[in-house]
């Protein structure tokens, strides 16, 4: 940084402003820099490093500055009736033979359609036994999905997970559409009975946000990339936005469980 | 009177033409350096790639978590370096915004952004050729979406090829109006 002697010359800048296009360069006996720093000679240091320095240091920086708004790290509250750090709610026998999960935004219209073409049919296979149903609530949406998983999460403390889930699919409303207020999942939880003080709370303070974005985090991680991903047995299911390509692949899973 | 009334559209016009031959889309012959209005086709491929890469920039950096996501989605890079690239790789795009916007090294950030837009258009042509159904998140958001078609990642490789063919001519005739190059007095050609 110690190339002071290279700064441009003042009478060369104001050559340059008066023609600052790219006319033929002038004789090199109009440049008083050395044969040595011929060309480069008219840069000073701050056009040569003062960039990049400017680059490198924006990128450290910024990866600081991200990783300290990142929200994933630290979850402080967990909730009790998740299924371990994947966080899915189970809905069904345990013992079922056959493992149907969801990984669902409750804002995603595909997931509302989801809920309206193929949930009916998970619930009568969950009734027969034959499958066990896990929800991972993700939210990669927006705040609302957030909130609203928060919300679902709270219910499943008092054990209303599913009536919650029931509801906010049934009441979606355009993604990001401010309609998912606090109010409101107060008032939809009340629809199904949750009236106590600590779910007002819960909701309210956004008791398990952190913890619904590091399980929208762990997701991804695993290679859940959109709403709603459908996995039997673990194995993802591309045509299952349908009962029937739901259906025979809890079939082909289980072929004697019919 | 009819001179008079002729005059002004008639110079609106000119003024027009003179800036839309500078359409940097139109290689200046070499030698043609001498033009007026190549200096001011600069500055507007300037302010043009200094606009696409500050909003690019505020989208992504609006929501780390997100932008995490979209970098993940693309399936290219091992896990350790997702957070990296998707946390560092906007504020790269905002330092090549700023030097863009002021003109400070213009060659050089017209260089960095014909090389970080060639690199998304190998991402993007991978990510298409593997069949994945992604959003770009060129512009925040990003990771798989519903109903991605080959048509969409068609037109983000257009429009990235229209950026980059700015920035490399931008790379090869730097000199602009209103620059602190010119402000700094190094003409580098």
């Amino acid at each position: 940084m110690s190339t002071r002697h290279t700064r441009t010359h003042p009478s060369k800048a104001t050559r340059s402003r008066n023609r600052p296009a790219s006319a033929k360069r002038p004789p090199a006996s109009r440049r008083r820099a050395s044969p040595a720093s011929r060309r480069r000679g008219s840069r000073s240091p701050l056009q040569v490093w003062g960039p990049i320095v400017l680059l490198v240091v924006a990128v450290v920086a910024g990866i600081a500055f991200q990783a300290a708004r990142s929200h994933p790290q630290a979850a402080q509250a967990t909730p009790a009736h998740a299924l371990g750090p994947n966080g899915g709610e189970l809905l069904g026998n345990p013992s079922a033979p056959v493992l149907v999960q969801e990984y669902g935004d409750f804002q995603c219209p595909v997931c509302g359609q989801w809920e309206r073409d193929v949930y009916p049919t998970v619930r009568r296979l969950v009734d027969q036994g034959r499958i066990r149903f896990e929800y991972h609530p993700i939210a990669f949406i927006g705040p609302e999905s957030v909130a609203a998983a928060n919300a679902a999460e709270a219910a499943g403390d008092e054990g209303k997970f599913w009536a919650y889930h029931d509801l906010l699919f049934a009441d979606q409303a355009p993604e990001n559409s401010g309609a998912l207020t606090t109010d409101r999942l107060l008032e939809l939880g009340r629809q199904v009975g949750l009236t106590s003080q600590q779910f007002q709370q819960n909701v309210t303070n956004g008791t398990y946000d952190n913890w619904v974005r590091q399980a929208t985090d762990q997701s991804s991680q695993r290679g859940v990339v959109q709403t709603p991903t459908v996995l039997v047995n673990g194995q993802q299911v591309d045509n299952a936005l349908t009962a029937q390509g739901l259906l025979a692949a809890v079939n082909a899973a289980n072929p004697g469980g019919q | 009177m009819e001179d008079v009334s002729n005059r002004p559209p008639h110079q609106f016009a000119q003024k027009r033409g003179t800036v839309s031959t500078g359409d940097p889309a139109e290689p200046a012959p070499p030698g043609s350096g001498g033009r007026s209005w190549q200096p001011w086709a600069a500055t507007t491929a300037r302010l043009l790639l200094a606009g696409v890469w500050a909003w690019a920039a505020l989208a992504k950096i609006s929501d780390p978590d997100a932008a995490v996501r979209a970098v993940r989605a693309y399936q290219l890079l091992p896990e350790a370096l997702v957070r990296p690239v998707a946390w560092g790789l906007p504020f790269a795009e905002l330092a090549l915004a700023v030097l863009l916007a002021v003109g400070l090294a213009t060659r050089l950030a017209a260089a960095g952004s014909a090389v970080l837009l060639a690199l998304f258009m190998v991402a993007i042509a991978a990510a298409w050729a593997r069949g994945l159904q992604i959003d770009c998140g060129c512009f925040g958001g990003g990771g798989a979406a519903i109903g991605v078609q080959a048509s969409d990642y068609l037109l983000e490789l257009v429009r990235d090829t229209g950026l980059l063919v700015v920035a490399a001519l931008l790379a090869w005739r730097p000199q602009s109006r209103l620059s602190l190059d010119s402000q700094l007095g190094s003409e580098e050609p």
